[in-house]
């Protein structure tokens, strides 16, 4: 059987490191409330970088299994939840790197959602804009796209981003900069 | 002054960056800079996945199933060589001081164990946590600011204190003593009500009782570094069983008066601890599937927990009993929770729990 702590008694709700310096000390109901806080976001951080549904909820899972393997290496460096996204993006690129999934996300871009109502922004009223750059988006490379993706999409400083994933901050800067060139020119091809 | 180049409007899109002076009075580089951000802006557009409750909390018994703990890394030549070469650093030049950063987590105990214990021992700024696998320790805890926590966990409950000194006893990874020097501690353990333990009484899992503690004195201990590790080179627990001999020489002197015959759970004093058995008991039926008595126990739980925080806890349980009773009342439940408690950082859960049902 498998034990689980009471969560009661709590006086104030845990900081994001208090629960990560709980899943050091195996407090599995410190990893039950980062997920119930960070899933979502882990949730659409996969399905954004895939593309296909189809494997996101392994992920997510295999996300916050990682997550509470290596808690114990968590040095604060960034915040958690950037940190948990910085887990996130090593899976992603590992599952798609070995199991050659490029061809599946790929097919699977006719699946993404798109926008079922106009939003204010009268650029984005155009789904074609979006849906083209979505494909785009999807084209690039794993560490062009997770450039936009942390900070276009999920607005994570630059800075906290490229600790979070390891590299230098100009190195990011540049990913960031040549994946939204690649954007732009795509969509100005479509406008025009 | 010259036009930026594209990468450093690049650079000037984003959270947390510094619109350029040149950029506010340049139409041609505000434009060329608006591309970049009208472009995120258009990709933010894009619909959240749709993720429904079913597949959430599947995937989240998964993550705790799978949640195991991790296994001690293997020395490699590499590290085994850094070990040594600092080690015989540290013995030829001098002891050095390792500096501690302004802000990092100072311990608030002093953990002894005794021969054969195996623990954990974890800190935050707000959260000390130690994870006892076996054996006895004993802790000091130095008293705690008004958010921070102390826990020693086990397997199967865990034992909070607010400054205190008291020792707890593991066997096979369940809390099995638990004897209180000075302060005031509660344990808690799944299927039964919170136990309030004041100075000078022992509680112990076998009989079920709260008892005074008899003379004897307490096996040699050594001091335990308050960072994260795993004692894993610790032997096994001694075979003799941990007897209240060992409990009498806690400081200071247990006071005579201790009633032996005292029941576990005695009455509560205040509503809180109303509120903490109510709870307990509601957590036990969640456990055993009887949802509908469990949401009682919750609500009660709430209501006699007023503003503590507790009451969060409570009303989201109540709540998650009632959604998984498939009771009418659930969608209401989640919504008082949500509008009750919105800085919870179960609000998402919850939400996302009410749409789902609210869908239906």
């Amino acid at each position: 059987m498998t034990a689980r702590l009471i969560p009661i008694g709590r006086t104030d709700p845990r900081t994001d490191e208090a629960l990560v310096a709980a899943c050091v000390a195996q407090d599995r109901t410190a990893l039950g409330e980062l997920f119930d806080r960070y899933s979502r976001a882990v949730w659409r951080f996969h399905a954004r970088f895939l593309g296909n549904s189809g494997d996101t909820d392994d992920l997510v899972q295999a996300t916050f299994i990682e997550v509470w393997r290596a808690a114990r290496g968590f040095r604060g460096g960034s915040s958690v939840r950037v940190w948990i996204f910085g887990v996130a993006y090593n899976l992603a690129r590992r599952h798609v790197r070995t199991r050659g999934r490029r061809r599946a996300f790929l097919e699977g871009l006719a699946l993404l959602p798109v926008a079922p109502e106009p939003p204010l922004d009268k650029i984005a009223d155009d789904r074609r804009l979006l849906r083209r750059a979505i494909e785009r988006l999807h084209a690039l490379s794993p560490e062009h796209r997770v450039a936009v993706m942390m900070v276009d999409l999920e607005g994570i400083p630059s800075v906290e981003a490229a600790r979070a994933l390891g590299v230098r901050p100009g190195t990011f800067g540049r990913r960031l900069f040549e994946a939204r060139r690649l954007l732009r020119d795509a969509l100005a091809e479509e406008t025009r | 002054m010259s036009c930026l180049t594209d990468r450093d409007l690049s650079d000037s899109v984003g959270p947390e960056t510094l619109l350029p002076p040149h950029v506010v009075e340049c139409l041609s580089c505000r434009a060329r800079r608006e591309v970049f951000a009208r472009d995120a802006a258009l990709l933010r557009t894009q619909d959240e996945p749709r993720v429904s409750a079913e597949r959430v909390a599947r995937v989240r018994a998964a993550v705790l199933e799978g949640a195991i703990a991790p296994r001690a890394e293997k020395a490699s030549w590499v590290s085994s060589f850094a070990r040594v070469a600092a080690a015989l650093l540290l013995v030829v030049v001098r002891p050095l001081e390792v500096p501690v950063a302004p802000n990092a987590p100072v311990a608030r105990a002093v953990v002894e164990s005794s021969e054969g214990a195996l623990l954990e021992h974890a800190l935050s700024p707000t959260d000390e946590v130690v994870r006892l696998h076996r054996g006895r320790i004993r802790l000091r805890v130095a008293k705690l600011g008004a958010n921070q926590r102390f826990r020693v966990l086990a397997d199967d409950g865990e034992v909070e204190v607010r400054g205190t000194v008291f020792d707890v006893e593991v066997t096979d990874a369940k809390l099995s003593r638990v004897a209180v020097s000075e302060g005031l501690v509660v344990v808690r353990r799944i299927g039964h009500a919170a136990v309030w333990l004041e100075a000078g009484r022992l509680w112990q899992r076998e009989a079920e009782t709260v008892i005074a503690p008899q003379d004897g004195g307490i096996a040699p201990a050594r001091r335990i570094v308050a960072s994260a590790h795993v004692d894993a080179s610790a032997p096994e627990p001694d075979a003799a069983p941990f007897d209240d001999a060992t409990i009498a020489e806690v400081t200071p002197p247990i006071p005579a008066h201790v009633d032996a015959s005292a029941p576990i759970a005695h009455a509560p004093k205040t509503d809180l601890e109303a509120a903490e058995i109510q709870f307990a008991r509601g957590w036990d039926l969640l456990h055993r599937r009887e949802l509908s008595s469990a949401a009682d126990h919750f609500a009660q739980a709430e209501k006699l927990a007023g503003r503590a925080p507790l009451a969060e806890d409570a009303a989201y349980w109540c709540a998650m009993a009632l959604h998984d009773a498939g009771d009418p009342d659930a969608a209401d439940a989640l919504q008082a929770f949500v509008s009750r408690y919105p800085s919870s950082p179960r609000k998402a859960a919850a939400r996302a729990l009410l749409d789902a049902l609210l869908a239906r």
